[in-house]
C-alpha cells in the first residue's frame, strides 16, 4: 500500500534494474515455507517441547486463515531497503529484516478486517462469527510475534543495543498504531464532534507510523545513527507521513484515487484513506442515522457516507485548508532533512515522486 | 493461603500496590504519549480520547483488584537471590498490567461476561475496543524494558526483551493450537498436548515468565534461571487445572467468572478432552453435541458437569496437578536459595495449585 500513498512510486522506487522487488517476493515466500515447517519451528522459532505440539494447526488452523492476507504487498520494504542502502548498510543480514515490517503489515490488516466488522454494531450476540473473528485475529497475533526469532537468534548479526533499539521501536509503532485506532474508535462513537484539525492531523501520523516512520527508523538503527539523529529522522517522517495521508484523502475526495486492494484489506485501506480532514474541514453537518449501527456507528459505513458526501460536494474552502496542511507537511519534512543531512538519495527519490 | 506465605504476602502487598498504581498513567499529556510511543507529538491530541479508549478499559480492571500473585512471586524470587524489590519498583506494576490487559483478550476470546464480579471490559466498551485496548496497553505494559526505566545493561535489557519476545510466540502459537481445536471440534488432542497448549499460551505471566525475570535481574546463577522457568511451568499446570476445575463448579464466591464457560466456548480442557477419551460412545456423542452446540443453558451444561462427576475426571485432574506440583517442588528444592525462600515457593506452589484464596 506504500505505493497508493507515494505517488509514481514504481517508477521512481522500483526502476528497471532494482532487484528490490524480487528479493522481497524470495525472501517472503522462503519465510512463508519456514512459517509452515515444523522442524523449522522447532529449531529456530518456538523450540523444542516441555511436552508435545499439536502441528495439524498449521494447515488446519492457521495458514488457511492468514494466506488472504498475504496476498497484498506492502511496499514498506522497499523503502527500509533504499533507506539501507543511502545509509551506507545494505548487507545480506540487515535485509531480512523486511521480514518482520511485512508481517507487521498483515496484523495490521487483520486487526482492521477484526475491528470493523459490522457484527459489532449488532446488539445480538454472534458467537459464532466472533469465534470465527477472533481465530482470524490470533492466526494475526502469531505471524505478528513469529519474525522476533530473527531478533532472538540473532540473525542480523548485531549487538545488544542495536538489539534493543530495535524492540523499543518495534513496540513503539505497536503503540503508535494501536492508540490510533483506539482514538479512530472512539471518535467514531461520537461522530467525529469536537475533533479539531490539529488532533486529527496526529492521529493520522499516529496510524500510518508503520509506512513511513518505521522502515526508515529501523534501517537508521542498523546504520548506527545517533539518537538525535533518529529524532530527527521521526520527526521529519511524521511530516511526510501526514503530508501523504492528507493527499490520499484528497485524491480520494476527487476521485482521483482508486485503490484496488484484496477484500480483506479494504479496512486498512479506509484507514489509509479516511477523508477525516476534509470532512472537519468543510463544516459538513452529516445525517449519522444511516450508519448508527444497533450499539456503535460501523466505521467503514461512516466513511463510505463522508465520502459520498464530499464527492459531490466539498467546499472550496474547506480544501484550500486541507491543501495548505499538505503543503506545509512536506515544507517541514525536506527542511528536517536538510538540517539531518541523511538520507539525500531517498529525499531526492520522494521529492521526484511527488513532482515536488 | 499457608501461613508463612500469607505474611510475606502481607509484608509486601502494600508496596506491590502502589507500584501498580503508579505504573499505568491514569491520565494521558504530552509526555505520557511520547513515553509510550517513542514519536515526537507534533501535533495537541485528543489525549482525553487516548486515555479512554486505551487505558481506562485496563485501569478498570487494576481497579477491581486480583490476588496479584505474580507481583508477590516476583518479590519472592527477587529477595531469593538476595535482591532488594525496592530496587525494581516499576516491575510489580508492569507485571500486573500485562496480567490485567492479558485477560480483557481472553474474556473476549471466550465471549465471558464477568471477570473479577464486574462485566468483561468487551461488554462494557464493545469487542473492537476491547482489543485495539489489550494488545495496545498489552504492549505499553513493557515499557519500563523498552525504555529501559530501570537503567539495565545493554546485555541484560536483550536478555529480557529477547525473552519478552520469544515468550509472544509462545502465546501466539499456544493460541492458535487452542483456538483450532475449540473451532474445529477436535476431539483426540492428547494430553501432553493440551498441556504444552496450555504452557505456551499462559506461561508468559503464569509463572514462567515473572521468574525468569526476577533470576535475570537478581543475577541468579543461569542453571538458576532455568530452574526457575521450569518450576513456573510445572506450577502453571497445577494452577490451570485447578482453574479448570473451578470453571466447571466454582467453590467460592471469590472466583469472580461465570461457570461452565468453557462447555459455552467449546473449549477442550483436559477435563473435557478425558471425557471425550474415556467415555462410551453414546456419552461421547452426547458430549461432543453439546460442546458444538456452544449452550449457555444451565440444564445442558449440568449434564456435562454430571458427566465429570460420574467419571471421576475431578480425581484425575487433580492427581495430575498434584504431580506437576511435586515436580515443581522437586526443582525448587535444587536451587541455590536460603531454606526459607525454598518453602515460600513450596508454599506457593501448593496455594496456586490447590485453595487460591488468600
Amino acid at each position: 500500500m506504500l505505493n497508493i500513498l507515494i505517488e509514481n512510486f514504481e517508477e521512481n522506487f522500483l526502476p528497471p534494474g532494482n532487484h528490490d522487488q524480487q528479493d522481497m517476493a524470495t525472501c517472503l515466500e522462503q519465510e512463508w515455507a519456514r512459517l509452515n515447517d515444523p522442524d523449522y519451528l522447532e529449531k529456530m522459532v518456538i523450540g523444542t517441547p516441555l511436552l508435545q505440539w499439536d502441528f495439524r494447526v498449521l494447515d488446519q488452523g492457521f495458514s488457511d486463515l492468514i494466506l488472504p492476507f498475504t496476498q497484498s504487498n506492502s511496499f514498506i520494504p522497499v523503502l527500509f531497503l533504499h533507506a539501507l542502502r543511502d545509509l551506507g548498510c545494505d548487507n545480506a543480514k540487515a535485509k531480512q529484516a523486511m521480514i518482520i515490517l511485512e508481517y507487521a503489515y498483515y496484523i495490521a490488516a487483520v486487526n482492521d478486517y477484526f475491528n470493523f466488522q459490522q457484527v459489532f454494531t449488532q446488539k445480538e450476540r454472534n458467537l459464532k462469527e466472533y469465534a470465527r473473528l477472533t481465530q482470524i485475529k490470533y492466526a494475526g497475533q502469531y505471524i505478528a510475534t513469529y519474525p522476533y526469532y530473527l531478533l532472538i537468534k540473532n540473525v542480523f548479526e548485531i549487538g545488544d543495543e542495536t538489539n534493543n533499539k530495535i524492540h523499543k521501536l518495534l513496540s513503539d509503532i505497536i503503540a503508535a498504531t494501536g492508540i490510533s485506532r483506539g482514538v479512530m474508535v472512539k471518535w467514531s462513537h461520537r461522530h467525529f464532534k469536537d475533533v479539531n484539525a490539529d488532533m486529527y492531523c496526529q492521529n493520522a501520523i499516529n496510524s500510518l507510523s508503520n509506512f513511513f516512520i518505521c522502515p526508515v527508523v529501523l534501517a537508521a538503527i542498523f546504520a548506527d545513527v545517533p539518537a538525535v539523529d533518529l529524532m530527527s529522522l521521526k520527526r521529519a517522517f511524521s511530516h511526510l507521513t501526514l503530508f501523504a495521508k492528507l493527499r490520499a484523502e484528497r485524491k480520494i475526495c476527487s476521485g482521483t484515487l482508486k485503490p484496488d486492494v484484496p477484500p480483506v484489506y479494504m479496512d486498512s485501506l479506509k484507514v489509509l484513506t479516511f477523508p477525516g480532514l476534509p470532512y472537519i474541514n468543510s463544516g459538513v453537518d452529516l445525517d449519522w442515522r444511516e450508519v448508527a449501527g444497533e450499539t456503535t456507528p460501523h466505521i467503514p459505513s461512516m466513511y463510505d457516507l463522508i465520502l459520498k458526501t464530499l464527492t459531490t460536494s466539498l467546499p472550496a474552502d474547506g480544501l484550500k485548508a486541507t491543501m495548505a496542511r499538505e503543503e506545509q507537511s512536506f515544507a517541514a519534512f525536506l527542511l528536517e532533512m536538510e538540517q539531518t543531512g541523511l538520507l539525500k538519495n531517498t529525499t531526492d527519490l520522494i521529492r521526484k515522486s511527488y513532482k515536488l | 493461603m499457608p501461613d508463612q506465605l500469607r505474611d510475606f504476602y502481607e509484608q509486601h502487598i502494600d508496596f506491590i500496590k502502589n507500584s501498580i498504581a503508579g505504573y499505568f498513567p491514569r491520565m494521558v499529556d504530552k509526555d505520557v504519549f511520547e513515553d509510550v510511543s517513542g514519536l515526537p507529538e507534533l501535533y495537541p491530541q485528543d489525549t482525553q480520547a487516548i486515555y479512554e479508549s486505551i487505558f481506562l478499559p485496563t485501569q478498570e480492571y487494576l481497579n477491581r483488584g486480583g490476588k496479584v500473585l505474580r507481583p508477590i512471586l516476583v518479590a519472592l524470587c527477587l529477595k531469593a537471590y538476595g535482591a532488594d524489590p525496592d530496587e525494581f519498583e516499576p516491575l510489580f506494576g508492569a507485571i500486573e498490567v500485562m496480567e490485567d490487559s492479558s485477560i480483557m483478550m481472553d474474556d473476549y476470546i471466550d465471549n465471558s461476561l464477568e471477570r473479577r464480579n464486574g462485566p468483561c471490559a468487551h461488554e462494557i466498551h464493545g469487542y473492537p475496543m476491547a482489543n485495539i485496548s489489550s494488545c495496545t496497553a498489552f504492549s505499553i505494559a513493557h515499557k519500563l524494558f523498552y525504555n529501559n526505566t530501570m537503567q539495565l545493561s545493554p546485555a541484560k535489557t536483550a536478555r529480557i526483551l529477547n525473552a519478552i519476545a520469544w515468550e509472544k510466540i509462545q502465546m501466539g502459537f499456544g493460541q492458535i493450537m487452542e483456538l483450532y481445536w475449540t473451532e474445529s471440534n477436535i476431539n483426540d488432542v492428547a494430553v501432553d498436548q493440551y498441556m504444552q497448549e496450555t504452557i505456551s499460551r499462559c506461561a508468559f505471566l503464569t509463572f514462567r515468565g515473572p521468574m525468569r525475570y526476577a533470576g535475570i535481574l537478581a543475577d541468579a546463577p543461569d542453571e538458576d534461571i532455568l530452574r526457575l522457568e521450569r518450576i513456573g511451568e510445572y506450577m502453571l499446570v497445577g494452577y490451570h487445572l485447578k482453574g479448570d476445575d473451578l470453571d466447571m463448579s466454582p467453590t467460592s464466591e471469590d472466583w469472580g467468572k461465570v461457570a461452565g464457560e468453557d462447555i459455552t466456548t467449546g473449549r477442550r480442557t483436559i477435563l473435557i478432552n478425558y471425557l471425550l477419551q474415556n467415555a462410551p460412545e453414546e456419552k461421547r456423542k452426547v458430549l461432543e453435541k453439546i460442546l458444538n452446540s456452544r449452550t449457555d443453558d444451565e440444564q445442558i451444561k449440568r449434564i456435562v458437569y454430571e458427566m465429570v462427576l460420574e467419571y471421576k475426571i475431578f480425581d484425575y485432574t487433580r492427581k495430575l496437578a498434584a504431580n506437576y506440583n511435586e515436580k515443581a517442588k522437586f526443582e525448587i528444592d535444587q536451587l541455590h536459595i536460603p531454606a526459607q525462600y525454598k518453602e515460600l515457593l513450596h508454599q506457593f506452589a501448593d496455594f496456586a495449585t490447590k485453595k487460591r484464596t488468600i
